[in-house]
């Protein structure tokens, strides 16, 4: 609930970084830009905010974010406070791109059956595109899909483990 | 009433199309003899403390050594009482004896076998035949099944094979030797659909495969760029129906195994997971997410719009017929926990069977529609079995990882799967329905999602 009253300001944020032409804001604020070493000196120029010709890359959404990935606990499909701050921060990040479409992965620890962990993998991947949805990042930028317990990123059989895998990823379809 | 039951037993004679073998019972040399009153032995199935038959089964007798495209003869006799021995051994209702280190049987034996002779080696039924090649190139396989302690004959059966399918002229001896001393189905004629894994556990490999109940004939169906999930025969054999991810998508697919072509069940965006073909090859259920709720539908096998027959928030999923295609029996999480619900084919008429504590998952309706197999989740992985009314539940295995059981053609073993803790690596295992006889089956990469075909024709 408290989420819905910050969200508008996120929105608002993206939406006068794209009037502005200035860089995107993003949650965390970006390093200052590091002088090149070897540059040769050149007259000041007007800056020109590049648009990219190519879709960003996973490094560059995640070094943007907070993370490209949220948790859940087990059997649960419920986003807690640390995933929608997560999902704010790509929110941000997606307003600010436009262009971008996203495919987001959920998945399931492995102390579940195959069918049922599919599908609870899928609920776990259609909450986070809820939530995008419902704080203004549009439908079809949004797709989901499944891999329940075939996919463990942590390959141990322990509690650290399975929190860890279960996730939902936010994928840049490139 | 011997000739009868062996006319019936010969009866089939049609083409298989899968090896391209044609498959032809034919008929045996009757025997001289007076007819014999059948008296099967005493065979109890019913408990795992029964004392396995000392069986017999030494080298068809080949009755001329010739070449075959699958060998010579004689050679070909020893490999298919080997066949014969092995299935009569997986069973765990025979300890077979042989073919090595049993005497040699002429072709003038087969009928009329020395019983004394087999009773002084500890056998108590002896199985043995002869294998010859017809002029079409074909093998010829006659197979006897004998009570030696009561020195008579309990059945015969001749069967015709391409020279490349000689192992199912064994596994065909087998079945008859099985069916007849149980009084059960058989099942060694059968095939097993898995998915073939490989790689490591965070980079698993999976794609189909499909073997001969025996492990045998192991071929993959698919190349592993994509990952398959959840295979099954279709009732007919003619194909099999099986959840992939090409495309990047997770949606259903059938493969024609004759036309060896692939054909999507449902272009949807949404995920379809959780293939099965009804019993009568009309209907695809499966189960599909939308919004986050996962429900089942069925659609024509021939395509058009599925129909929605579960319809609540929550998880539905893992659905199976009943063998008459009147019901089927699914998990769902409506209750809170996943739980074993079963309706009519049309969605109708739904309740839930399984009451006595721990999360229910993967029903599996029997051939035979007496029982449901399903995986247990109560501390550890189990699989068990109820009656179809949730009645009489039996556990039979446990471990970190026991999932999806898969029940054999005569409704009497149970193909599963084991993964162990820690490596993730999964073996296909069978049970028997009495919880005894815990086998593996042999896989050249690991497997998962077993599922057995029917017996085959």
């Amino acid at each position: 609930m408290m989420k819905t009253k910050f969200i508008p300001v996120f929105a608002l944020v993206a939406v006068l970084a794209a009037c502005t032409h200035e860089p995107p804001k993003s949650v965390t604020p970006p390093p200052p830009p590091e002088p090149e070493a070897a540059a040769a000196p050149v007259a000041p120029q007007v800056q020109q905010v590049a648009i990219p010709a190519s879709t960003p890359t996973q490094a560059e959404f995640v070094a943007h974010i907070v993370s490209d990935h949220v948790f859940f606990a087990y059997d649960s499909s419920m986003l807690d406070g640390a995933a929608m701050a997560t999902l704010d921060s790509q929110i941000a990040w997606a307003q600010a791109h436009p262009q971008v479409k996203f495919t987001i992965e959920g998945h399931t620890d492995e102390r579940g059956t195959r069918e049922y962990n599919l599908a609870l993998g899928q609920r776990r991947a259609v909450a986070a595109q809820a939530y995008m949805v419902a704080h203004g990042v549009r439908a079809d930028r949004v797709n989901t899909l499944s891999y329940g317990k075939e996919r463990p990123e942590d390959g141990g059989s322990n509690e650290a483990a399975w929190a860890h895998n279960r996730r939902a990823v936010s994928i840049i379809v490139q | 009433m011997r000739m009868n039951i062996k006319i019936k037993s010969m009866l089939y004679c049609g083409a298989f199309s899968l090896y391209a073998a044609q498959i032809c019972a034919q008929p045996l040399p009757t025997q001289g003899a007076a007819p014999v009153v059948e008296k099967p032995l005493d065979v109890d199935v019913s408990g795992s403390s029964n004392k396995a038959i000392v069986i017999a089964v030494p080298a068809f007798a080949a009755q001329n050594t010739v070449a075959t495209k699958a060998g010579s003869s004689a050679e070909l006799g020893k490999q298919i009482a080997a066949v014969i021995a092995g299935d009569l051994s997986y069973s765990g209702v025979f300890a077979p004896k042989g073919p090595m280190g049993l005497p040699e049987v002429s072709a003038a034996q087969v009928a009329s076998p020395d019983y004394s002779a087999w009773s002084a080696q500890g056998a108590s039924a002896l199985l043995q035949g002869f294998v010859r090649a017809d002029d079409s190139g074909n093998i010829v396989v006659g197979c006897y099944l004998y009570d030696v302690l009561a020195g008579s004959e309990l059945r015969r059966a001749g069967f015709s094979f391409v020279a490349k399918g000689w192992r199912r002229a064994a596994h065909k001896c087998a079945d008859m030797a099985f069916g007849k001393m149980t009084g059960e189905g058989g099942f060694f004629d059968s095939r097993i659909i898995y998915v073939a894994e490989s790689g490591s556990k965070t980079h698993r490999i999976k794609r189909l495969a499909i073997m001969d109940s025996d492990g045998a004939n192991h071929q993959f169906l698919t190349n592993g760029q994509a990952m398959v999930l959840t295979p099954h025969l279709t009732p007919d054999q003619r194909s099999i129906v099986y959840m992939s991810y090409q495309g990047n998508r997770g949606r259903i697919f059938i493969l024609d195994l004759v036309g060896n072509t692939q054909k999507l069940v449902f272009d949807t965006p949404n995920l379809t997971i959780a293939p099965r073909v009804s019993p009568d090859n009309q209907w695809v259920l499966f189960a599909m997410s939308v919004g986050g709720n996962t429900n089942l539908y069925r659609i024509s096998v021939n395509g058009g719009e599925p129909q929605q027959l579960t319809k609540t928030a929550g998880i539905n999923v893992g659905g199976s017929y009943s063998p008459d295609g009147s019901k089927i029996a699914f998990e769902s999480d409506r209750s809170g926990s996943q739980q074993i619900y079963v309706m009519n084919a049309d969605g109708s008429a739904l309740h839930r069977i399984s009451f006595a504590g721990g999360r229910y998952a993967t029903p599996a309706w029997s051939p035979n529609g007496e029982w449901i197999a399903f995986t247990k989740i109560a501390g550890s992985f189990q699989i068990g079995v109820f009656n179809s009314d949730g009645g009489n539940e039996r556990i039979l295995t446990q471990s970190w990882g026991d999932e999806a059981p898969n029940w054999s053609p005569n409704s009497r073993y149970l193909a599963f799967f084991r993964t162990q803790e820690g490596s993730g690596k999964a073996q296909i295992w069978s049970i028997d329905l009495t919880g005894a006889n815990l086998r593996r089956i042999n896989t050249p990469l690991d497997g998962s999602d077993p599922a057995w075909g029917p017996l085959l024709p």
